[in-house]
């Protein structure tokens, strides 16, 4: 039953904020589109703050094992990289409330915001795994790496303020020349060029 | 010309009114320097017009005779900003003939600026954030005003002709925004001009791959 009023609280909590904004949605608005009483929320909870934060902290999570999951499918560092791009863009459009979620609780709550940066280290540790591909990239500084991840973060706050995640898998390829470019170099980067509009046509059909 | 605030618009012409002028204009400043650092320090959220009044050292009907609220004040400061700094881009690319250049000397005159101003930096990359629809809508159009100087740089790469719109180069632009965004949060002004090399070879990379673009970084 606990379980319950935690799950309907999550999904209102994310629901709301998806449609009004975190500036918006107060905690008696979640709780009457969740259903459940103020006590059973502060069974569960310390606060609204710390309920945002909390379940930030799961939907990151799911993300992060997706993620890594299909960075492991692909066996190997150029093909992980790719389908790990592919699946964190498919979830971050697949569900635009829970996006708008994750990126407004990250822009105003401390915990939230470190959390954020914590997962966004951990693709860049997969994406600086690239300096191991050939002799010339051993030098690339992680900085370069955390670029990458920062592009792509802003990439996904601007779709999301412009209304338009629909379009984020056509930026996919160009985020994976900017991955691939210092990494395995400019002629391996540019085939993530050509085979974009393939990929996407894959992605949009399923299979990626 | 700058307006003035209704009761200094009716004051007589001439001398007093050119001092009541730069006294307006003081102030307006006192209060743009005093909200910046109240807002780096207590975030947006936690800064009221109180705290600036108090910082600045001007009555509260001062603030009110410039802007009209919190958000006003925090939308000219956000502006004032970024037409400094496009001030100091467009000189930084007019002082270099060569592309590749010119957007080390931006990156330069960027960080440059982000370590004179840290607190006014923080305001306009951190905190904007979480001020409204105006202040986000203000810093995407800043970033993006910079895309076309990264953007001629695809006359100097090969396979780029299939790439639509600008989003390679609001995507570099955005990295190059983050970077320093995390050394803030962090507070480690200190690193920021280190990471001078990182970033053009970041911004250059794409365009004319990795040894150029190191070259380039070093001042080459």
């Amino acid at each position: 039953m606990r379980k319950k009023a935690r799950y309907r609280t999550r999904e209102a909590l994310v629901a709301l904020v998806g449609e009004r904004g975190y500036e918006a949605t107060a905690l008696e608005a979640v709780l009457e589109r969740a259903g459940v009483e103020a006590d059973e929320f502060g069974r569960e909870f310390a606060s609204f703050e710390s309920c945002c934060v909390e379940v930030w902290q799961e939907l990151a999570r799911e993300f992060v094992e997706r993620t890594e999951a299909a960075y492991a499918r692909g066996g190997n560092w150029r093909e992980g990289v790719r389908r790990q791009a592919w699946e964190l863009c498919h979830l971050i459009v697949e569900d635009h409330a829970r996006t708008r979620f994750l990126v407004e609780i990250s822009l105003a709550e401390e915990l939230a915001a470190a959390n954020r940066d914590a997962v966004m280290s951990r693709f860049a540790d997969v994406i600086h795994r690239g300096r191991f591909e050939r002799p010339e990239a051993a030098g690339i500084p992680r900085a370069r790496a955390e670029a990458i991840v920062g592009a792509v973060w802003e990439g996904v706050g601007a779709h999301l303020k412009a209304g338009n995640l629909d379009a984020l898998p056509e930026g996919v390829p160009q985020i994976l020349y900017l991955t691939m470019a210092p990494y395995l170099g400019i002629e391996a980067a540019e085939e993530e060029v050509r085979r974009g509009p393939d990929d996407l046509a894959r992605y949009r059909s399923g299979d990626l | 010309m700058e307006t003035l605030p209704g009761h200094l618009e009716r004051l007589p012409a001439g001398q007093d009114r050119f001092r009541v002028q730069l006294m307006a204009r003081s102030q307006r400043e006192r209060i743009l320097a005093a909200a910046a650092d109240v807002i780096a320090k207590r975030g947006y959220q936690g800064t009221t017009v109180a705290l600036i009044v108090e910082r600045a050292g001007v009555a509260r009907v001062t603030f009110y005779e410039n802007f009209e609220n919190r958000e006003a004040c925090l939308l000219a400061l956000f502006d004032d900003a970024i037409e400094a700094m496009r001030l100091r881009a467009e000189a930084a690319v007019a002082a270099e003939s060569e592309w590749p250049a010119q957007v080390r000397a931006v990156i330069a005159t960027f960080l440059e600026y982000v370590v004179e101003e840290p607190a006014l930096a923080r305001t306009c990359l951190i905190e904007s954030m979480v001020a409204g629809a105006a202040a986000m809508e203000r810093y995407e159009q800043a970033l993006q005003g910079y895309s076309p100087i990264l953007r001629e740089g695809r006359e100097l790469a090969g396979g780029l002709d299939g790439l639509p719109g600008t989003l390679l180069e609001d995507s570099i632009i955005g990295g190059i925004v983050w970077m320093v965004h995390q050394r803030l949060l962090r507070g480690e002004v200190g690193e920021i001009p280190g990471l001078l090399p990182t970033m053009v070879e970041f911004a250059l990379g794409p365009y004319l791959g990795e040894e150029r673009a190191a070259e380039v970084a070093a001042g080459r």
